[in-house]
């Protein structure tokens, strides 16, 4: 087995699973991850839709890798609209991944208040 | 104090007779238990202007008011397209989790170059039509002046072409790599 780039480093020592787990994007549990899953992919659809009334040298720079050329074709529509749908997929645990970052992080600070403010209501009685 | 047949212990140090008594150490459980969200946190990197979107649009969501729960989405994705990364891109949040996005749960280890592309690919085709919503947006075409396509060619060659240090030119590299291990090594044994 080939470890053929430095991504692979950057995993080292992790829980591949747990990792990969954060991905995931349906879970009934989580309302706004479900609503934020939908929001992206209208919002990639709205974009792609956008491509059709942009001006066809836009549309070849934007599908061109190159900083000095545009691409020989325009940036367009995909053909399967199944492959659009897989590729939005891609974005919608993009934002998952880091909107469950916040959720959990939201959720430790307010645990630390509601310690605070247990801890606090107990001073104030002790005094 | 009390044992249970568990050899865990229940009750605390100081009997209802009041007299004290040693506490017998606690076993080490031997698994323990990981917070599922540790290796994330740990991994992932913010700007400041990241952070501070993605609160916002974690804190708009569930508001009913769907064109500012857009907005927020796309400025939100769009700090994560429209940066250079400072020092290497595996310091950007966005590498990061195509590390992640790698990972394949069935066999718990990265996929081969030949299905790592593919996403790859989806992924750039995403960041370039978001990119081109945030930059000149569908909704005002009519309204667009030569200054707002001037300012296109400006961001796309500071942070949507090859070599701009940000995260889609690293896209490419990894795109152009995996093409590269295909030809060179065939399809069964190469891995990202």
């Amino acid at each position: 087995m080939v470890q053929a780039h430095r991504l692979d480093g950057l995993l080292k020592d992790r829980n591949l699973t747990l990792l990969a787990h954060q991905l995931r994007t349906l879970d009934p549990s989580e309302d706004k991850i479900k609503l934020v899953a939908e929001l992206t992919e209208r919002l990639i659809e709205r974009c792609v839709k956008g491509l059709a009334t942009l001006p066809q040298e836009i549309r070849r720079w934007l599908r061109s890798a190159k900083r000095e050329a545009p691409d020989t074709r325009p940036l367009g529509r995909l053909q399967k609209p199944e492959s659009q749908a897989r590729y939005a997929r891609y974005i919608v645990k993009f934002v998952c991944f880091y909107l469950r970052i916040i959720a959990d992080e939201e959720s430790h600070s307010s645990r630390d208040l509601t310690r605070a403010s247990i801890a606090a209501g107990g001073l104030s009685r002790d005094f | 104090m009390l044992l249970t047949d568990k050899g865990s212990i229940e009750g605390s140090d100081i009997d209802s007779d009041g007299s004290t008594q040693l506490r017998r150490p606690r076993k080490q459980r031997n698994t323990t238990l990981q917070d599922p969200m540790k290796d994330a946190q740990e991994l992932f990197t913010w700007t400041p202007e990241q952070k501070t979107l993605a609160i916002r649009l974690w804190s708009v969501l569930g508001s009913g008011e769907r064109m500012v729960e857009m907005d927020a989405l796309l400025a939100s994705l769009a700090s994560f397209i429209f940066m250079q990364y400072p020092r290497e891109p595996l310091s950007c949040g966005f590498v990061q989790f195509l590390a992640v996005l790698g990972i394949d749960r069935e066999i718990g280890r990265l996929r081969t170059a030949k299905n790592y592309s593919f996403i790859l690919a989806g992924v750039v085709y995403c960041v370039r039509v978001l990119g081109i919503e945030r930059l000149l947006p569908a909704g005002g075409r009519d309204d667009q002046t030569e200054a707002d396509r001037e300012h296109f060619t400006e961001m796309r060659e500071k942070c949507l072409a090859d070599g701009s240090f940000s995260p889609i030119s690293e896209m490419i590299n990894l795109l152009a790599m995996g093409k590269h291990i295909g030809l060179n090594l065939g399809n069964s044994d190469n891995v990202y």
